[in-house]
């Protein structure tokens, strides 16, 4: 019997094999490392897919379509607006010779780049809990399509900014080729903050309103719309806010010149990427055993 | 000896019965896992039980295995595990080769989008590049005769069509391991008859194929070798005839363990179902003796008597029953007797007679209705009374009664010459 199998089907020891066991996986950290290597090449093509298909079905079935992407900043440009023409926001603290709508609509098109990638992870976890919990897919395409999908949506928004800026006429510094690196530190922070979110928020809805919550709070604590002030609980909320560098930076870049505090943000990237590293891994290990919880 | 394809040893997994304590529980897994905690899992918390424990096996290429047992006996819980989407408690699983799972058939489909739209990111999910799938298309939509309707959104899909499009991607995204659960008792006949021969090819083709299934006449007929899995634990591997035997016998003994628990109370929701209409006094069964019995061997007679009171006036009502086996496949169904309806006439007794039973090995639920003159029910129920079916081997010639739908007796006779016999 063994014999004819052998010759009838062949050598089986050429196949990749796969093993699950009990133990972490955070006892054998290099070949953590190498699945991880490997898994987040095997998500671009699913990554990609999934994009396309968010994005086609999400805009499929609203009559408004791609508005919705700049529905958010648009709202909250109007009403920094509408704040400093009621004079509660200073002109002075603005410090910038450029139309008030311009700035603001930058500020907040910086800012919700953040708020997006901040949302995504789960919210892309959320939609795909069907196949999550049915079918073994490389999770990493999860993260990389929801970064896709905040990208996308920032770069409707850039469309209607680069009007703006054209419209009022504003002089752009040459140091703005270097924006895509604010912008990427944005758009990772905002990841690394939704990955590590998603084991707890997956388990408990709580963390999914409080998040809503959140991020409309923290408009206000970031200078979005003004120049950090120096003094007083905001200030230091300002300061010791992780964003606001990344955000100034980003705004410098396009109005001024070179940050000044560029040690900072070298710091704020360095430590975004470590801890989205990090994020990465719990994602990784916590996935198996949520799925048990919610799948059944 | 060559390595099995699938290899399973001391297999355990545990579940929680509560809510809140099992997502309590996910938080404190996920910090030991982080921590790399080597603390045993196999210790039971409170409100857990084991899905799952010491379980067994092996499967070798080119093997189409069994997967039986009882819902709630492990089956999915197992399936889940070999996918790799959730992690073991105890033991180890090592699988050679890519494996695919259609626990759910058509689970990764997105309403919204077309059949084609979503053909590319089942493929890609599965890690299939968009050249690779290019070239699968034309088979799966030949395979799921589903050319006309892919461009159209899945949501507009009858659930035929969506089984025949998962399944068709399913195997055509040539795995070395399918498992493949309950697939096969969906879709019409013509369709199940092609998967059941796709299923064939690819085993020919070296595959391995996990079949989970509670039809024990597909899975007697189809599988070599039968794993049978009982509140969690491997009850018994083997011939596949054997097995599937062993299972029917036990689902009969706990049928009728339930029945007598429930016989009561079954016998009294059925009399009180339709209280102005008719009040079904007694629904009993008994054999050419005249004993009352729910057991019978196969060509015995199985005599149903009713004993009923009608309520309201109606004429030329239909008394019907189905007669269904235990994957609810109506074996037969019976609808001879018209009668007039005379309230407070007192109980009128109706009898139906099946002479010579050719029911196969297995429990049956008789189903009970009663029709108006133009077909309309006026009462149903599915499940009025339970039998159950021993195949007597001695009288059963040239017939395997653990196959096919019914037993026949069937006679032969080999000839040399024509006309000459032996």
């Amino acid at each position: 019997m063994t014999e004819s199998y052998e010759q009838k089907y062949g050598d089986v020891s050429n196949l990749e094999v796969t093993r699950y066991t009990p133990e972490s996986r955070i006892r054998h950290p290099i070949s953590l490392l190498k699945e991880m290597w490997h898994d987040l090449k095997a998500s671009r093509e699913l990554a990609w897919r999934l994009l396309i298909r968010d994005i086609s079905a999400q805009y499929r079935q609203t009559a408004l379509g791609y508005f919705w992407a700049i529905f958010p900043p648009l709202v909250s440009s109007m009403v920094f607006i509408l704040l400093r023409s009621s004079t509660m926001i200073d002109p002075k603290k603005i410090g910038v010779g450029i139309p008030y709508p311009a700035y603001v609509m930058m500020g907040t098109t910086f800012f919700y780049l953040f708020v997006d990638a901040l949302n995504a992870p789960l919210k892309v976890i959320m939609e795909s809990k069907m196949i999550l919990t049915k079918i073994n897919l490389p999770r990493e395409a999860l993260i990389l399509s929801a970064m896709g999908d905040a990208l996308f949506s920032f770069a409707i928004k850039c469309i209607l900014l680069v009007g703006i800026l054209i419209y009022y006429g504003v002089a752009v510094s040459w140091t703005v080729v270097f924006l895509p690196i604010p912008l990427i530190g944005l758009l990772l922070m905002g990841t690394m903050v939704g990955v590590l979110l998603i084991p707890l928020g997956l388990l408990y809805k709580d963390v999914q309103s409080a998040l809503v919550i959140a991020t409309s709070g923290l408009i206000f604590l970031t200078p979005v719309a003004y120049l950090p002030s120096t003094q007083g609980t905001l200030g230091l909320i300002m300061r010791a806010n992780p964003i606001t560098p990344l955000l100034m930076g980003a705004k410098d870049l396009v109005l001024r010149g070179i940050p000044d505090d560029l040690p900072t943000f070298g710091i704020v990237f360095g430590l975004t990427l470590g801890f989205l590293f990090i994020g990465w891994i719990i994602y990784r290990l916590a996935l198996p055993i949520i799925i048990e919880r919610i799948g059944a | 000896m060559t390595e099995p394809l699938v290899k399973i040893e001391h297999l355990g997994k545990k579940f929680c019965r509560r809510l809140k304590r099992s997502l309590w529980y996910g938080v404190r897994d996920i910090g030991a896992e982080l921590t790399g905690s080597r603390k045993s899992r196999s210790k039971l918390r409170k409100d857990e039980f084991w899905a799952l424990k010491d379980v067994n096996f092996e499967i070798y290429k080119g093997e189409l295995v069994g997967l039986i047992g009882a819902n709630g006996a492990g089956k999915t819980t197992l399936l889940k595990l070999l996918s790799g989407l959730i992690k073991p408690d105890e033991g180890e699983i090592t699988i050679r080769g890519k494996i695919q799972a259609l626990i759910a058939l058509g689970a990764g489909f997105n309403p919204i989008l077309t059949g084609r739209e979503n053909i590319y990111i089942n493929g890609a999910v599965l890690g299939f590049s968009k050249r690779e799938m290019d070239k699968l298309l034309e088979e799966i939509m030949d395979f799921s005769e589903m050319s006309e309707f892919i461009d159209m959104p899945v949501q507009s899909y009858s659930s035929g069509m969506h089984v025949r499009l998962g399944f068709a991607v399913a195997v055509n995204l040539k795995p070395d391991i399918l498992i493949v659960d309950e697939v096969l008792a969906v879709g019409d006949a013509s369709f199940r008859r092609k998967a059941r021969n796709k299923m064939m090819e690819l085993l020919h083709s070296g595959i391995s194929v996990l079949f989970v299934s509670h039809n024990m006449a597909l899975v007697s007929s189809l599988t070599s070798r039968c794993i049978y899995l009982d509140k969690g634990q491997v009850k018994a591997v083997g011939p596949s005839d054997d097995i599937t035997s062993i299972y029917l016998s036990d689902s009969i003994k706990k049928a009728k363990a339930n029945q007598k628990e429930t016989h009561g109370h079954l016998m009294h929701s059925a009399y009180m179902t339709m209280p102005d209409l008719f009040i079904l006094h007694e629904l009993r069964l008994s054999n050419q003796q005249g004993v009352e019995t729910e057991e019978f061997s196969t060509f015995d007679d199985i005599k149903i008597t009713f004993v009923m009171e009608f309520v309201k006036e109606l004429e030329n009502v239909l008394l019907a029953i189905n007669i269904r086996d235990q994957v609810d496949d109506v074996v037969i169904s019976s609808s001879k007797l018209r009668l007039d309806s005379r309230p407070n006439k007192g109980p009128v007794t109706v009898q139906c007679n099946m002479e010579k039973n050719r029911f196969r090995e297995g429990n049956y639920n008789i189903g009970f209705y009663v029709l108006d003159f133009d077909g309309g029910g006026l009462y149903k129920t599915h499940a009025a009374v339970t039998f159950s079916i021993m195949a007597d081997m001695s009288i059963i010639k040239h017939n395997d009664p653990t196959k096919g739908f019914v037993v026949m007796d069937a006679s032969w006779a080999v000839f040399d010459e024509p006309g000459v016999r032996l």
